[in-house]
């Protein structure tokens, strides 16, 4: 249970998770199923980074900021090419991954923990994704940019210190 | 495995209830229950069921086989020399076939036949091994086994069904590929930690409720 309620439990991580999925509906086929699946894969590199309790610098800034830039992607509707987009989105989920693989060995059961927040963050993206599919209507397309507005000003509100 | 032992166990299940790690419930439930309660070995049985089911079960009928005859082969080793494997021993090695199973479930690429038949006999060789109950001995030691070995079996095929009925829709094709991943990811983190300096202390041996040995 304590593996399930980590990733929802910081407001940061759960509009950059969301926002993840919102991004991949814009994106379309394939970056719709392609970066929820290879999200949790990179996420295991900073898990394995954070377990090994090698140095890495300003995790929570890094958090931040992948709400803001993904948020900012979603807001403008941004369409890189789906290797520019797996990139990015790979290099903010080393930081995810590194807070939750920091809290893995303390806890009780780390497989449970592991599967619980790999779980959870899963189930964010395919929040986003749902969301994301209102892009099918150009009023809900201007809803998901709007959305991707908001998850910006929660990561600069968290960048600033005001959340 | 003594099949006379394996009757005698079936016909006295009075004398199973002795040794039942959850009180009443008998040897063989109990070793049924095993693998619900080992989630590494769950994640084998998962990924497993998800990969063949994703490849087409009549075409990979022989990696069917080739995991029963696995899970058969654990346990009977563990069955007749329990001290050939140390409780949690086999945690690492588990945890590797999850991340390998799971990695394939993930680009759900056609696999050649023989290499999944190999794999998919490795888990059940390891489930197998890791299925022993410390408490029960002789028949109630028997009992349980087969009861893990028939839950080993079934919850394969469980995932294995359902991921072929699904294959026909692309949101469950994708739903598989997904669950690969979350698989793949979970099974890869707690390897790591086993694999760190500070593993060994931290990562319980097959994890498993109060009063219910690994």
């Amino acid at each position: 249970m304590a593996g399930l309620l980590h990733p929802v439990l910081g407001l940061d991580h759960v509009v950059a998770m969301v926002a993840v999925g919102l991004w991949g509906a814009f994106l379309g086929q394939p970056a719709i199923w392609l970066l929820p699946v290879v999200f949790p894969l990179v996420m295991t590199v900073g898990g394995a980074l954070g377990i090994l309790g090698v140095p890495w610098p300003a995790v929570e800034t890094g958090i931040a900021v992948s709400a803001i830039v993904l948020g900012l992607m979603v807001a403008f509707a941004v369409r890189p090419p789906l290797w520019l987009a797996a990139l990015i989105v790979g290099f903010f989920a080393v930081f995810h991954g590194y807070a939750h693989g920091a809290e893995l060995p303390s806890s009780a059961g780390p497989l449970a923990f592991s599967l619980g927040f790999v779980v959870s963050t899963g189930l964010l993206h395919l929040s986003g994704v749902a969301l994301g599919l209102l892009t099918r209507w150009q009023g809900g397309r201007r809803l998901v940019q709007i959305g991707g507005g908001v998850v910006t000003l929660i990561g600069v509100g968290y960048l600033v210190g005001l959340l | 495995m003594n099949s006379r032992w394996l009757w005698l166990a079936l016909i006295l299940p009075g004398a199973a209830l002795a040794h039942s790690p959850f009180k009443g419930l008998g040897d063989f439930y109990n070793g049924i229950l095993h693998p619900l309660f080992v989630p590494a070995q769950l994640l084998v049985v998962v990924a497993l069921g998800l990969v063949i089911g994703q490849q087409g079960v009549q075409r990979h009928l022989p990696v069917v086989a080739g995991y029963a005859l696995g899970v058969v082969a654990g346990l009977t080793l563990i069955g007749q020399y329990p001290q050939v494997v140390a409780p949690g021993q086999l945690e690492v090695a588990i945890l590797g076939t999850a991340v390998a199973l799971a990695l394939l479930v993930v680009p759900a690429r056609a696999l050649p036949r023989v290499l999944l038949t190999v794999l998919a006999a490795l888990a059940g060789l390891l489930l197998g091994l890791d299925s022993l109950q410390s408490d029960p001995a002789g028949s109630a030691r028997t009992a349980a086994l087969f009861g893990s070995g028939v839950a080993l079996y079934l919850l394969m095929l469980y995932p294995m069904t359902l991921a072929e009925y699904l294959q026909g829709y692309i949101w469950a094709r994708i739903g598989t590929r997904v669950l690969g991943s979350w698989i793949a990811a979970s099974a890869l983190l707690v390897l790591v930690l086993a694999l760190s300096p500070s593993g060994p202390d931290v990562v319980p041996a097959s994890p498993a409720p109060e009063g219910y040995p690994g």
